[in-house]
């Protein structure tokens, strides 16, 4: 007992390191075969639709809320000591590095992730990857590349979408609810506006993209037994990649700015 | 031609294969029969070349499949048709979708006649009508023979069934049998089946193998099978507990 209780952080460690080595020989396996990734452009362009075009509303519902929470809040908290127009500034700098890129990250997790998860760890436990291996498809490339590209690709593309309604959003709010101007409000926004801002989020957003898809195509690929794996996948999906992404988000913003 | 030899496997320390030795010729038909957890399954993914074995080799026409690479297994795969257990169709496709992508993949066919082969292969298991139907409108039977159309659909040398009749209705398992029965004669497909149906057995087999403790058991005719006084088999055959049959005995 003692001994065990001992033990236990040793083999936790040595649990993650497998897991985490089993995941980047997974992920390896993409650039085994680049030859062949041209059979799988088709399946790709899909997947950006699922997984960007049809998560676009979700992210400009979120993205406007937090800009209209970031208006109000910053506007509270500056309150008779600083001029209005710093809402513009606040707003601006919180969506482009921070909220723009993290809130859809995690709201992708659950939209994108986990049905990733769940999709491949259907097919895993129903045997249609052993299918689509008996069919001579490659099945990593078949159902693992199409998604890990189209998260890539996609969600730089739903940053900017994120950052465009987040900063309406928040002007909105401004305009509406307190006593803030256009003019001031995007005088604000200017003041402190650099144009690395913008292409911060948008950096953030290919190692966000990655990761989620990544992770979600790991757990799902792995997904074992029947109803009760697939659901594990995607549970382990939507937490491991949410504490990755808060990890991520600090490495990468320690490194660049 | 299949040659399977001294292959072992174990999973977690598990022994599941012990040794498993055998050769299908070329048109025949096996059928592998054990009870539940004798490894047939695990047999079958080593014939696909979905597991490797621990030790010993499988050769399909000749090729080792362990010393092949990755393209050169996909070339074997190609020449064999696979049923899953479940059918395993894509349940993002629909029927007429699930036979394409097989067919694009493992044919140079044009387009039109990949239309044509599609309605054949659909007919010829009598699934004709649900070509536009998704796999979770179709039934337990109607997903098997979907799924031998597609096994059937790139004119595979071999075709592999996997529990073909498990869970299926008498009448239906009777369909199947009849149609496994019909692509290994009519069409000179080299078959293995999986199954733990004794009327499977009697109706398609050329030659019965039972798997029993991770080893090849008993590999011979289905007349062999049939008046076989060795009480494992028998037990397996009459589906009856040895303790019974001894009973039965006194």
């Amino acid at each position: 007992m003692l001994i065990n209780l001992f033990l236990f952080p040793f083999n936790f460690l040595n649990k993650i390191f497998t897991i985490f080595g089993e995941y980047v020989l997974l992920i390896m396996k993409i650039f085994q075969s680049p030859r062949e990734w041209k059979d799988y452009i088709g399946i790709t362009f899909d997947q950006m639709m699922i997984i960007g075009t049809k998560s676009i509303p979700i992210v400009i519902i979120t993205s406007i809320f937090s800009g209209m929470v970031t208006s109000v809040q910053s506007a509270y908290q500056f309150e008779s000591w600083t001029p209005t127009w710093f809402v513009g500034s606040i707003v601006g700098e919180s969506i482009l590095l921070e909220l723009a890129p993290v809130i859809s990250a995690l709201v992708l997790t659950g939209r994108v992730g986990a049905t990733i998860a769940a999709e491949i760890g259907t097919m895993r436990v129903t045997e249609q990857i052993d299918a689509i291996e008996s069919l001579s498809f490659n099945p990593v490339l078949y159902l693992i590349f199409p998604r890990v590209v189209a998260g890539i690709c996609m969600f730089p593309i739903l940053v900017v979408i994120a950052s465009f309604f987040g900063i309406f959003g928040g002007w909105f709010a401004a305009i509406m609810t307190l006593d803030v101007t256009t003019y001031d409000f995007f005088k604000g926004f200017k003041t402190w506006f650099h144009p690395f801002d913008a292409f911060f989020g948008i950096i953030k957003s290919f190692f966000f993209g990655f990761t989620i898809t990544s992770i979600a195509c790991f757990q799902g690929y792995n997904a074992k037994g029947g109803a009760q794996g697939v659901g594990e996948a995607a549970t382990v999906t939507v937490v491991t990649s949410c504490v990755m992404i808060v990890v991520l988000d600090y490495i990468i913003s320690e490194i660049l700015i | 031609m299949i040659n399977v030899s001294s292959i072992y496997k174990s999973f977690n320390g598990k022994d599941v294969l012990r040794g498993v030795d055998f050769n299908i010729q070329s048109g025949e038909c096996v059928v592998v029969i054990g009870k539940s957890g004798s490894g047939k399954s695990v047999l079958l993914k080593h014939l696909l070349g979905l597991i490797s074995p621990d030790s010993g080799f499988i050769k399909i026409d000749g090729l080792n499949l362990d010393e092949l690479t990755y393209r050169e297994l996909q070339r074997v795969r190609s020449k064999i048709g696979m049923v899953f257990q479940s059918g395993a169709l894509f349940d993002s496709m629909n029927v007429y979708e699930n036979l394409k992508i097989a067919i694009d993949r493992l044919t140079n066919l044009k387009q039109n006649q990949i239309d044509d082969r599609i309605e054949q292969c659909l007919d010829e298991v009598g699934m004709k009508e649900t070509k536009l139907l998704m796999p979770s409108e179709l039934s337990g039977g109607m997903k098997k023979r979907v799924g031998i159309a597609r096994a059937i659909s790139f004119k595979p040398d071999y075709l592999f069934y996997d529990e073909p009749t498990t869970g299926l209705d008498p009448i239906m398992s009777d369909t199947i049998n009849k149609l496994i029965y019909k692509f290994n004669k009519k069409n000179k497909i080299t078959t293995l089946v999986i199954t733990h149906s004794m009327k499977t057995v009697f109706e398609i087999a050329d030659r019965v193998l039972m798997l029993n403790n991770g080893k090849i058991y008993f590999n011979g005719s289905v007349n062999d099978i049939k008046n076989s006084k060795d009480v494992i088999i028998s037990s397996f055959v009459n589906g009856k507990e040895i303790l019974d049959l001894e009973y039965e005995k006194q």
